[in-house]
């Protein structure tokens, strides 16, 4: 019965506790130089860049005081399939075939291009994953839906439903483990009617042939959950506009301003390519 | 957006969030190509059918989310290497919503069963569409491995997703559909 006791199971962003400089950023600043700094990631070109901002990424990690063992045990997991994508990418993408010519057999022949668009592809997404990490591990739950509305807030003058919009990401992430819960109560009590949701070996029909009683009964539930919130709250005077008040207040210090505008100016810097210089005497090794 | 609204987001956005979570990927199912299915566009489509596109278009922005951030915490599969981008994860996902509620309003009025499974097949599709179609443009992969991917994943998984939808619906505003496993009178 183990297998199916999932509240243990779940393992979702999580947060690392700590007291540090990162973890003391209000959390709209959190949120805002997370989005400049993936933007940064995807949108940089050349090596150069991506390895300089791998440094940037291992000393905030080692700023952070967040046990090295967190970011390398995504690393480690996600490993194996960076391996296999880029090998996907070396021999589906055409546009790379530059440079010398490493040998190969049949219709595939390595180039150096191709060497070193896969050096480029692997540093992107350790980098991303470092850098996604670092953020949700400094990040609390209840921080998201303040980050979000802190983020939000301009976009409210043009009308767009801010508010709504971090109150559903409040309920969200409220109502997340009672689901695991709910799902718990359910696959338990069909496995008692006979089901088997844990069906040895590989049986894609048998999988699907088991989802339907799991998950139509968990979204009727989900629904009547939601009915009685919307009472809940009409009851208790909520109105979509205006008048709401926070339980936790983050005061806006000096030091987020900062590091937002520095995230910031990184991520111009590197849309201009400063080091583009360095990257064609690296694409010339190839 | 009221109340009500406000509720069906959250709490179908809880769903969608709690299908991906790992290491159970309840909202995975796998399947013969070798990338598993993924149901966990329905909560989406669900929401767009009975809540109107802004529903979906956040209810679909959190599933999303919820993407990026298992594949960089706890990667299981090639898709996530590639889900660590935001244009690949999140982006996508903001049209099933309002895709899947365009497909379902001229249904509303009369056979909304119809609507339903057309809402889940067209919502099913445009995240596999918009993913794979992303995926091509960051130069990931290749074209005809791209077209590949989306017959044998896209078909199966929209199916699977229609089906879901229509059941979850049904059950939910109470319509008949075909015929019931038993009855009182």
């Amino acid at each position: 019965m183990r297998r199916y006791d999932l509240g243990r199971l779940m393992e979702f962003a999580r947060y690392v506790p700590g007291s540090s400089p990162l973890h003391r950023l209000h959390p709209g600043a959190k949120l805002l130089t997370a989005i400049l700094g993936v933007s940064l990631l995807i949108a940089a070109r050349g090596v150069a860049v991506l390895g300089l901002a791998f440094l940037l990424v291992v000393a905030l990690t080692t700023v952070s005081r967040i046990p090295l063992s967190t970011p390398l045990r995504s690393l480690r997991r996600a490993l194996p399939w960076l391996l296999i994508v880029i090998l996907i990418q070396i021999l589906t993408v055409s546009g790379t075939q530059w440079g010398a010519n490493y040998g190969g057999f049949w219709i595939f022949q390595l180039r150096g291009g191709q060497v070193y668009a896969a050096i480029g592809s692997l540093l992107r997404f350790v980098d991303l994953i470092l850098f996604l990490v670092l953020s949700i591990s400094v990040t609390e739950a209840g921080e998201l839906s303040y980050a979000a509305d802190a983020v939000l807030t301009p976009f409210s003058a043009v009308g767009i439903p801010t508010r709504a919009f971090s109150l559903t990401l409040t309920i969200a992430l409220y109502f997340l483990p009672l689901f695991a819960t709910e799902a718990d109560r359910i696959i338990k009590s069909q496995a008692a009617r006979g089901a088997d949701f844990a069906p040895k070996g590989f049986r894609p029909l048998g999988r699907i042939r088991t989802f339907a009683p799991l998950f139509v009964p968990l979204l009727v539930i989900a629904l009547r959950h939601a009915e009685n919130l919307a009472r809940a709250m009409e009851a208790r005077g909520y109105s979509p506009r205006g008048g709401h008040t926070r339980l936790a207040v983050h005061r806006l210090r000096w030091g987020s301003v900062a590091a937002t505008l520095g995230v910031g100016a990184l991520l111009v810097i590197s849309l201009l390519d400063p080091l583009r210089g360095i990257d064609s005497m690296f694409r010339g090794l190839f | 957006m009221n109340a009500r609204k406000i509720a069906v987001a959250g709490v179908l956005s809880a769903i969608a969030i709690f299908l991906g979570i790992p290491p159970i990927h309840l909202g995975y199912i796998p399947w013969f190509a070798g990338a598993s299915l993924t149901v966990m566009a329905a909560p989406v489509i669900i929401g767009a059918v009975l809540e109107g596109p802004i529903v979906g278009l956040a209810i679909g922005f959190l599933f999303g989310l919820s993407s990026l951030v298992n594949a960089a915490v706890a990667p299981s599969g090639p898709a996530d290497v590639l889900f660590t981008n935001p244009l690949v994860s999140v982006f996508p996902r903001l049209f099933i919503g309002p895709v899947a509620w365009l497909i379902y309003r001229p249904f509303e009025k009369r056979a909304r069963p119809v609507g339903m499974v057309l809402a889940g097949i067209g919502g099913s599709l445009t995240n596999t569409a918009l993913v794979l179609g992303m995926i091509v443009l960051l130069g990931k992969i290749g074209l005809p491995l791209a077209g590949t991917i989306a017959l044998t994943n896209g078909g199966p998984e929209a199916a699977a997703n229609a089906f879901l939808v229509l059941a979850v619906v049904a059950a939910w505003k109470r319509i008949e559909i075909g015929r019931r496993g038993s009855q009182l009178e």
